[in-house]
């Protein structure tokens, strides 16, 4: 065999000639190995028997007592159980607690506990456990810690009666409850380490942000943060669970959303929780064997105006703001496949929560009455331009943001648009100061009660959080809330955040704009009902997704 | 003599490099501590989310030292950092350095894995692409090299996902082990090493099949750049003298590339590439975003978004750590190939 070889002046040489049939025989061996039996693809790509795979966005610790996003809700309402549980429509059930009495004045709760509950290792749960649970978030501070400050008194009164003494009336508090895991003590203590807590050393801090200490429906098997969270069926719970619970439930936290459609596609996840975007739902709906469903979680959608900041420190400019809104432009892009993201808000309170009122009118978009208000302003023509913000991270809050621009330049009203991170975001609403005039946010409830969403959004005294943008320091309003807390009749309480809720409609402290609903995806074969019949939705953060209740079927 | 006095100078050059890497990292620890704390957002109100009150997020600021001068709260973090005590992460409530202990293999499996697909496959396409230098396989080459760098790394990524997860159902689409296989026992943490030093075949197939798609799409940008200087280099040293005197004594081609004309052009090659491999260590964050790869990146991204601040710092700090090691390995390792490097430090 012979080689070519020459040297030319350039330096440039000639090897031996590269040939075609090189160039195809790589071809083939690509086209081969593309081409491999099925035997060798994939082996995780078919549904694993009675498992739930779920997309979470992010988790980090799994204790009970300290984080208050949806991820740890899901993780608190599946490993944990509470004196109450949310109920179905909203209001509470009976959980851990048997029953309870309130005294006449409403400031003394017994609870009579259920005597057959038992922690995922074996112990008894008893009433010792509820005052340890109780001191541990107090003294912590870190949660929904903040709820129970009202309690003055908590003893046992025996192993399976529990009684709590109220500094003052307080209306919210059985539905406080909902968020007070009860956690095994005898555990949590022999497993707590050195801390700054005394004899309590750490409080189990070290041991509960990655291990079980709880009764729930579902045992903790495994947690990496911001990775996996592995969960089994813990089969002696009092509840019971639906005979077709899936055994293991996986939370896989942190993917994208193309990552999302293709492990849907190939059925490596049974449920969405994730906020998706809708091209991404509307692919998943076209793919056989998957479904889309709602997760109505008592939470809406607002542009919170700040009532201390010009222009909109003005009512009329506020008012004109919400006659200017197109909440029909809104409406249509909320639409995902046929299922609606949202429906539209009717006031400050969410559709299924206490107060809520059917018969409140929805926005309605009205130029010739914006003009009007705005022409009654004290700012007549000259109103200056507003700022608007947004969270960056949220991708479809965007087009809302860009809706609001395009609406209101229709009255004249110009818009800043400005998006910026979270982080960024809760620094620059600390002071009524550096609130912009508009801040487009999801709000909802924390606990059960429509107290957890009012009294935060609109009180004067609440912190300065993204709830409370609009800065509102209304004494009627505040007297309001307040006369709230201490109704004990409820049907007392819902005629009264009814009244409530149209008076702070009235201030206009925001664009009401829908009441979310989270576009979920699942595959035909998991079965659930809280996201699939709305009259089941649990109107509270991460109460639609209690695995027990849910079924795992054949692959259709 | 000259052997010994050689080697002494290599020594000091490099405790002058060692001593210049400490100052490095030094200005880093100061640089991200003062930023960090400087970023917008109260880490504690972060941390507790809008139902604290106001008491709750001033007693989780006096927790986390919050409330004290900021020299002192660098001199606390500097004596922890010492002893690889890098506080406690917020989000996780997990020491800083336990999480970093987790997620750190995975990075450094993925840069290594992307590493050497940028090596073997830059390299080759750049000694294909100058012995055939302006032929097909060089215009090919170019080409591709082009496509490759013009697009970032979690572009091929979602281009290769679509392509062998999503339409041709050949690869794994997320995370480092398919659910179910046994984890190999933990020695470096790195499960192609473990899988291999344990003797679980099965593993190592299935950990490799799930590194395939994160590491090639990490490595493309960079295998193109690595490509096109081993091309450059070679092209020029195929044009000096002493490559055309050893063509005159009859070696063959094969003999010129690989002992002449590759060691001298790699030198470059060899630089960039241990720059890049450590650069993918903080840089990998969109690709094991879209592989669900539990990696540092992601780990120190989030700490970002949530100013979990004592996770930021300690990212940054490892990365910075890892790029003064690789630069003087770098250094030794140049030295060790051109011999021109240590005679000049001989000299």
């Amino acid at each position: 065999m012979t080689r070519s070889r020459d040297i030319n002046a350039g330096g440039q040489i000639a090897g031996p000639r590269p040939t075609r049939r090189g160039a195809l025989l790589a071809l083939a061996g690509t086209g081969t190995t593309l081409a491999l039996p099925s035997g060798w693809r994939q082996a995780a790509a078919q549904p694993v028997a009675s498992t739930i795979r779920m997309t979470e966005s992010t988790l980090g610790e799994a204790d009970p007592h300290k984080p208050t996003d949806v991820p740890s809700s899901i993780l608190m309402f599946n490993l944990y159980d509470f004196l109450i549980r949310p109920a179905p429509g909203g209001g509470v059930s009976p959980s851990l607690a048997a029953s309870w009495e309130v005294s006449g004045d409403g400031l003394t709760y017994t609870f009579a506990l259920r005597d057959d509950v038992r922690f995922h290792d074996g112990k008894p749960f008893t009433a010792e456990d509820v005052v340890f649970s109780l001191r541990r978030m107090q003294t912590m501070r870190r949660g929904f810690a903040g709820l129970f400050e009202v309690i003055a008194t908590a003893e046992a009164l025996g192993p399976h009666r529990v009684r709590f003494g109220l500094a003052r009336n307080y209306a919210p508090f059985l539905a406080s409850f909902a968020r007070l895991a009860i956690v095994n003590s005898a555990l949590v203590r022999a497993n707590q380490a050195a801390g700054s807590f005394g004899e309590f050393g750490d409080y189990g801090q070290a041991f509960l942000s990655a291990k079980d200490g709880g009764s729930g429906p579902y045992a903790l098997t495994r947690h990496e943060a911001q990775q996996e969270t592995v969960m089994t069926r813990h089969a002696g719970h009092f509840m019971g669970h639906d005979p077709r619970a899936p055994e293991t439930v996986r939370l896989r936290f942190g993917l994208l959303p193309a990552t999302v459609r293709t492990m849907m596609t190939r059925r490596e996840l049974e449920l969405t929780r994730v906020s998706l975007p809708p091209e991404i739902l509307v692919a998943l709906a076209r793919t056989a064997g998957i479904s889309l469903g709602q997760d109505r979680a008592g939470s809406m959608f607002q542009f919170k105006l700040n009532m201390r900041r010009a222009p909109t420190d003005d009512i009329e400019v506020r008012r004109a703001i919400s006659l200017a809104f197109d909440y029909a432009g809104q409406a249509a892009l909320l639409d995902v496949a046929g299922v609606p993201a949202g429906i539209p808000s009717r006031g400050p309170i969410p559709s299924g929560v206490m107060g809520y009122d059917e018969s409140a009118p929805a926005g309605q978009r009205n130029l010739d009455a914006a003009r009007a208000a705005l022409a009654r302003s004290k700012y007549g023509a000259n109103v200056p331009p507003l700022d608007l913000i947004f969270v960056r991270e949220f991708a479809q809050v965007e087009r809302y943001a860009l809706l609001f621009q395009r609406s209101m330049a229709d009255i004249g009203l110009r818009v800043n648009v400005l998006p910026i991170p979270w982080a960024q975001y809760q620094q620059t609403i600390t002071t009524a100061e550096t609130t912009p005039n508009a801040c487009c946010i999801y709000v909802g409830l924390t606990t059960p009660d429509v107290d957890s969403l009012l009294w935060t959004s609109y009180h004067s005294t609440s912190p300065a959080t993204y709830f409370s943008a609009q800065w509102m320091n209304d004494p009627e309003i505040d007297r309001g809330l307040e006369a709230g807390r201490t109704i004990l009749n409820a049907e007392q309480r819902a005629s009264h955040y009814r009244a409530l809720g149209k008076r702070i409609a009235e201030l206009v402290p925001a664009v009401f704009c829908y009441d979310q609903i989270n576009v979920i995806a699942r595959q035909n074969y998991v079965s659930a009902p809280t996201l699939t019949d709305v009259s089941n939705a649990v109107p509270l953060l991460g109460g639609n997704y209690q695995f027990r209740t849910m079924g795992v079927g054949a692959p259709s | 003599m000259r052997r010994r006095s050689a080697f002494r100078n290599v020594i000091t050059a490099l405790a002058a490099r060692a001593a210049g890497g400490l100052l490095v990292v030094f200005g880093v620890s100061v640089l991200i501590f003062v930023l960090a704390r400087a970023m917008p957002g109260d880490p504690a109100r972060l941390a507790l989310g809008p139902a604290a009150t106001a008491a709750q997020v001033e007693a989780l600021r006096a927790d986390m030292g919050l409330d004290q001068p900021l020299l002192r709260q660098y001199v606390t973090f500097v004596a922890g950092a010492l002893r690889l005590d890098f506080g406690t992460s917020l989000f996780t409530n997990r020491p800083v350095s336990a999480d970093l202990a987790y997620g750190l293999p995975a990075s450094i499996e993925l840069a290594l894995s992307a590493g050497l697909v940028m090596t073997v496959f830059g390299v080759l396409l750049g000694v294909v692409s100058a012995r055939f230098q302006n032929r097909w396989p060089d215009n090919v080459s170019r080409i591709l090299s082009l496509v490759a760098v013009a697009m970032p790394n979690f572009v091929w990524a979602l281009i290769l996902m679509l392509l062998f997860a999503y339409w041709v159902e050949l690869l794994p689409v997320s995370g480092r082990l398919s659910e179910g296989l046994p984890a190999p026992p933990f020695i470096t943490g790195l499960v192609t090493v473990d899988a291999t030093l344990a003797g679980q075949w099965a593993t190592l197939g299935d950990a490799l099949r799930h590194l395939a798609l994160p590491a090639v799409s990490l490595s493309l940008p960079g295998l193109a750049q690595v490509a096109r200087l081993t091309r450059t280099n070679m092209v020029d040293v195929y044009a000096r003298p002493y490559t055309e005197f050893a063509r005159a004594y009859g070696f063959t081609e094969r003999a010129i590339s690989m002992k002449w004309a590759l060691r001298p052009a790699l030198i470059p090659t060899f630089t960039l590439l241990g720059m890049q491999i450590v650069s993918l260590l903080g840089n990998a964050f969109l690709v094991e975003t879209v592989f669900a790869w539990p990696g540092m990146a992601r780990y120190g991204v989030e700490a970002i978004l949530r100013k979990d601040l004592n996770a930021i710092v300690a990212v940054v700090l490892v990365v910075s750590v890892a790029f003064v090691t690789i630069n003087i390995a770098i250094d030794l390792c140049v030295a060790f190939i051109d011999p021109r490097i240590r005679l000049h430090s001989a000299r």
